[in-house]
């Protein structure tokens, strides 16, 4: 059944992009609409302990995510984005952060929520200012929208320490082009504190703040080294302090002849979090590499591990093994099939097999490099 | 929480004394396409610094915005681009990224060329992406027609007076001679191409429209069934067809593009001959200016005199 903030929902869609629709034909290209674009994520998900042919929860047919995106310049000094994610709520997730007593609700319900609202300035130089709720700099993967996972999921350490959904927060960022010869971006956030997980002001004034220093060298026409450290500090959520650090970098190669079908990327990503006085996983620690390989114009062969443990005290390791193929016809649509082999805390071997289809209309600027 | 606060505007400010432009004596300009660069360089002479982010040998429509080339455009006084959307899946962020408001999008530091020229299969009505990867504005090729390519060369000399007024003179005196020059050169290669008597062409995407507008050429047949989709195996054998019916003499494949369908294709077909042509200056270690463009596809063309 279709809640009624869905239909509100569906309404404000018809009117946002029907409505103006109308007349496109005859406006276009001068038309002062934003650029719009929706991206929809289906996901097929069988997950099974070894030895048992009971499916885990989270498995079946879902709708993984909608996202729509809504960008335009709002004068000569500001853009602005809304991006908002529709997605099953309370749905339990076929993952390891999944316990086997969770069950999917027999009524599907969905939520819409924002994922990233702001403004950004586009007059200044050297910096971007940012305001507004976003993902924050805390690592490489956190800044990415599901549809531009390099997998399926988000590596482990991800949703154990930044939550299932990664961590999105209200703030505001300034990131600074530092004047040196290679790309060399300085980024500090001041973020309110609205993270169970990780961050969350109590009525105190405190702030949680957020660095990322990343370089990007050019080794040559063909290929660059990215590297980046990020931090955070701030309250949590029992009263405490919760820090993170953090280390992330991507060797990308694609040739200038050719590049058109073949490329590959070696990346990898490590965090450490300390959240005081949380019951459980107070101190937590993961990484994750992978490997991108475009075998053909239109075929990816990636593989990635992964593990995540306590640093002191708090539940055991889990160490998880991915592979994933995936047909990418154009930018605006692909099919992905990953399988994967992990231990969760029980030491017991999960295997999981999972099927999205990605798809976009409408005009979505382009992905981060 | 202090912290953050006073730390923004002090950051923000650092930022503006750091990237703050030294005094350069010559104009730095940044171009999308390698085209553009070589065309800036001769109407800029030593007054320009130029640089194109697209190297010759790549498609440009799917370049990754490495933030690379964001560094490249924050010390940037100019950017052109050819524009016609050939540029919009990656420059926006590119500019955004460079953080350098004298390249925005509506200052006398950004030029799009396309707006320039007389563009080709403007379609009309609503487009879709069901008809591959179109372009709304326009076929965004026209570097490949010399006479446009004159037009552009006194478009940017304008915009180089404008930027330098100093040298204005300099400037529009080298684009009007490199918009005669190609103007001269161009009857005689459409005389060369007319003794050629090649007359009909398959090649493999809408590349080369105005070259073969100009040069009265027709393209029988595309190796893409829809912009920007591979050749199906369906499609390779409709395109036999047709060059056998066509008595198609030449395939030129862009050199970005892979050539086996294209020899697939001339493997069917008796008499027809490839030839993998690079389309944009520096996209062949012999193609070194955008004279030189021209006269690779036009002896490209008068190859097939040797039948082979």
């Amino acid at each position: 059944m279709i809640g009624l903030h869905v239909r509100i929902f569906a309404i404000w869609v018809y009117c946002v992009l029907v409505i103006p629709t109308a007349d496109a034909a005859a406006s276009a290209p001068q038309s002062m609409n934003p650029d719009i674009s929706v991206s929809m994520l289906s996901l097929y998900r069988q997950a099974r302990r070894s030895g048992s042919s009971e499916a885990m929860p989270g498995s079946g047919a879902s709708l993984q995510e909608v996202e729509l995106q809504l960008a335009a310049d709002v004068d000569p000094y500001l853009r602005a984005s809304t991006i908002l994610s529709v997605h099953p709520e309370d749905q339990p997730p076929a993952s390891p952060t999944a316990t086997e007593s969770m069950s999917a609700p027999p009524d599907q319900k969905y939520a819409i929520e924002p994922e990233e609202v702001f403004v950004e300035t586009t007059s200044l130089p050297g910096v971007i200012f940012k305001i507004g709720r976003f993902h924050p700099a805390l690592g490489r993967h956190n800044t990415l929208h599901a549809h531009a996972f390099p997998f399926i999921d988000a590596p482990l350490i991800n949703q154990r320490l930044l939550g299932a959904d990664g961590y999105g927060d209200v703030g505001i960022s300034a990131a600074v082009l530092l004047p040196l010869p290679w790309f060399s971006e300085l980024t500090v956030q001041g973020l309110q504190g609205h993270s169970p997980d990780l961050f969350a002001a109590q009525g105190t004034s405190a702030l949680a703040q957020v660095y990322r220093w990343r370089q990007l060298v050019e080794l040559s026409d063909a290929a660059t080294l990215d590297v980046g450290i990020s931090g955070g500090v701030g309250p949590n959520f029992y009263n405490g302090r919760t820090t993170v650090r953090g280390g992330d970098f991507s060797l990308k190669w694609r040739p200038s002849k050719g590049g058109k079908y073949h490329a590959f990327a070696w990346s990898g990503e490590y965090l450490q979090g300390a959240v005081d006085r949380r019951p459980d996983d107070s101190r937590l620690a993961g990484f994750a590499t992978w490997m991108q390989v475009q075998v053909g114009e239109r075929w990816w062969l990636q593989g990635r591990g992964e593990a995540v443990g306590a640093v002191a005290g708090g539940s055991g390791r889990q160490t998880k093994y991915s592979g994933l193929i995936g047909f990418i016809p154009t930018e605006f649509s692909g099919v992905r099939l990953q399988v994967d082999r992990w231990f969760d805390r029980q030491e017991r071997a999960v295997n999981s097999l999972a099927l999205q289809g990605v798809f976009s209309i409408g005009a979505h600027p382009s992905h981060s490099y | 929480m202090k912290t953050i606060f006073i730390a923004s505007p002090l950051i923000a400010a650092a930022a503006m004394f750091t990237a703050a432009p030294t005094a350069h004596a010559e104009l730095s300009v940044i171009t999308t396409v390698t085209d553009l660069a070589a065309i800036v360089q001769e109407v800029g002479g030593a007054e320009v610094k130029v640089e194109s982010i697209c190297r010759g040998s790549q498609d440009p429509h799917y370049i990754e915005p490495k933030p690379s080339y964001m560094v490249k455009a924050s010390h940037a006084d100019l950017l052109i681009a050819v524009g016609l959307g050939l540029e919009v899946g990656w420059l926006p962020s590119i500019i955004q990224g460079a953080r350098n408001p004298r390249i925005a999008k509506g200052q006398p530091g950004f030029l799009e060329v396309g707006s320039l020229i007389e563009a080709l299969d403007v379609p009309s009505g609503k487009v879709s992406r069901a008809e591959g990867d179109v372009h709304p504005e326009g076929n965004p090729h026209f570097m490949l027609d010399p006479i446009r390519v004159g037009q552009v060369a006194l478009g940017i000399a304008k915009r180089l007076s404008e930027l330098d007024p100093v040298h204005a003179t300099q400037y529009g005196t080298r684009a009007a001679a490199l918009e005669h020059r190609l103007s001269d050169k161009t009857k005689a290669w459409q005389e060369r191409v007319r003794k050629s008597s090649v007359s009909k062409v398959i090649t493999f995407h809408q590349t080369l429209r105005y070259f073969f507008a100009r040069f009265h050429l027709e393209a029988v047949a595309i190796l893409e069934p829809l912009p920007g989709v591979p050749p199906t195996a369906k499609h390779i054998l409709e395109v036999i067809g047709k060059a056998k019916a066509e008595k198609v003499q030449l395939i030129l494949v862009e050199n970005f593009f892979d050539p086996a369908v294209a020899e697939r294709v001339a493997k069917d077909v008796a008499g027809l001959r490839i030839a993998v042509v690079p389309v944009a200056v520096g996209g062949d270690a012999a193609v070194q200016t955008i004279d030189e463009v021209y006269e690779t596809l036009v002896r490209a063309i008068e190859g097939t005199k040797s039948h082979g």
